[in-house]
């Protein structure tokens, strides 16, 4: 099997279990509606205030749902012994990182698409012209906390208390990484100059690169001998 | 004598004591290595047997 | 007592008293701040002996899941501790020295922040360290970590530097470096030099414990198999 397959069939075994009982992506949605929802009670009814902060909505909605996800996926697999019966396969390891990576990004992003929607409904917003360029700053902000979250929810499924653990860990390691992405949707949506917008991507895009690689080059320390 | 000197030989005290415990505890490890030593030495006999 | 624990508590004995003097008796009264500028000789060996401490976890851990050694283990471990006392002592100083001088206890300033979340970080490594069934897995876990925590810093920095410069920046009037006297540069010199003995020794101490420690539970198995 080529490297790329073997990436394939292990997304694809996570998509079918996930297919399967929908126990993930239902709760992560719930719970980032949820999310939306409560913020909308901290403003007034109908105030400006409400439609500057609703990008830091969207960003704390999504990471807490991922936080959420992240923790049920790598829970699951521990209560059944799946990564064992990976590890035993002749798949090379660091292969397991990209695909594991893959896989979380594609919860998160199913995620994003059905509550993005709902947010432009709710808050008002106006997504006029800047909507591929929003699409790519929410997916480089859930690589890069997805990179993050994947090595950290392999860590954490191995400790007592792992629903705990796992945001303990992730959110002040990830704080650059959901400054920038807050901060590039913010000024999207507020009608920024793009250089401006652009400054803050590319630092995005850096963090991504950094967190990228050194998760990459770690990842295989976390795993079982 | 000044507020400042007065200040300092509070903090004196305060670091003094600091040091005294740091002492003590200087104390009780080296005689649970020299314990550890006598353990493993004693182990080491009582497998020759 | 042994000679090796002696001579290396006697001497940071020593520094010690000689930074009280030169803080509290040979610097000069600061002439805008007063004496509680006298803080500053406290408060920035604090933050220095914490990047230190860090920065010996993040080499342990690298050397650790280089060799596989335990006593490593053992030194990012204590580093750690020692590392996340002191930076707590600088952020409990910290806004004792602020409230009087810039009338504030807190501005989200990028050293301000970055110190806030080093400290949420390494708080988090030491639950982790606190939290794992095995042993040697946690200690790779712990290790991964550390690194990843300790390159954070810098990120972190960057990040935060780069949203402050972008706002409307608080007013700070003469903080350190610009026009310090001689006599306080001196004083500065002579209690980072106290704090970075005092650290070392700290290490020492708890280093050697966590080394009986480990020997102890080695005797135990020992016995009982």
């Amino acid at each position: 099997m080529t490297g790329l397959k073997q990436i394939l069939t292990i997304i694809q075994k996570d998509l079918i279990l996930e297919m399967r009982s929908k126990e993930i992506i239902v709760s992560m949605l719930v719970f980032s509606l949820i999310v939306v929802a409560v913020f909308n009670f901290i403003f007034d009814p109908g105030s400006e205030q409400i439609r500057t902060t609703a990008p830091g909505i969207l960003w704390i909605a999504i990471i807490f749902a991922s936080n959420l996800g992240l923790s049920r996926s790598f829970a699951r697999e521990h209560e059944n012994a799946h990564m064992q019966g990976i590890l035993l396969c002749p798949v090379d390891r660091s292969l397991l990182y990209i695909a594991k990576v893959i896989g979380n990004i594609i919860f998160i992003t199913i995620v994003e698409i059905i509550s993005l929607p709902v947010m432009v409904v709710l808050f008002d917003l106006d997504l006029h012209g800047v909507l591929p360029l929003l699409l790519l700053v929410l997916f480089l902000g859930t690589l890069g906390f997805a990179g993050v979250g994947t090595l950290f929810s392999t860590i954490s499924a191995n400790t007592k208390s792992r629903e705990v653990m796992l945001p303990i860990l992730l959110f002040p390691v990830t704080i650059p990484i959901i400054l920038a992405a807050s901060k590039s949707t913010s000024y999207l949506l507020a009608g920024r100059d793009i250089t401006q917008i652009w400054s803050w991507m590319r630092i995005l895009i850096i963090f991504d690169v950094i967190f990228l690689v050194v998760c990459f080059l770690l990842y295989e320390y976390v795993l079982e001998e | 004598m000044s507020n400042l000197t007065y200040l300092f030989i509070a903090y004196a005290f305060i670091w003094t004591a600091i040091f005294l415990y740091l002492l003590n505890i200087g104390k009780k490890l080296s005689f649970m290595q020299r314990e550890i030593k006598l353990l493993k030495e004693n182990s080491h006999k009582s497998e020759d047997f | 007592m042994d000679k090796k624990y002696l001579i290396p508590i006697l001497l940071s004995y020593v520094a010690i008293l000689t930074a009280l003097y030169f803080a509290f008796l040979y610097a000069p009264t600061e002439r805008t701040m007063g004496d509680v500028q006298r803080i500053f000789y406290f408060h920035v060996p604090s933050a220095w002996v914490s990047f230190l401490a860090f920065f010996v976890v993040c080499i342990a851990s690298i050397a650790f899941l280089r060799t596989g050694k335990e006593s490593w283990d053992i030194l990012a471990a204590s580093s750690a501790e020692i590392g996340v006392l002191f930076i707590t002592i600088v952020l409990l100083t910290g806004p004792m020295w602020a409230k009087p001088v810039w009338n504030t206890f807190w501005t989200w300033d990028a050293r301000l922040t970055t110190s806030f979340i080093l400290w949420l970080i390494y708080i988090a490594y030491l639950m982790l360290r606190s939290y794992v069934h095995d042993k040697e897995r946690g200690a790779r876990f712990a290790a991964v970590f550390g690194i990843i925590g300790f390159l954070d810093v810098p990120i972190v920095y960057m990040s935060i530097r780069w949203w402050r410069t972008l706002h409307p920046a608080p007013v700070m009037g003469g903080k350190q470096g610009s026009g310090l006297a001689p006599e306080m540069l001196m004083t500065l010199m002579i209690c980072l030099g106290a704090f970075t003995v005092l650290f070392a020794t700290l290490l020492f101490l708890r280093y050697k414990t966590g080394m009986v420690a480990t020997e102890f539970e080695r005797l135990k198995n020992k016995i009982h198999s």
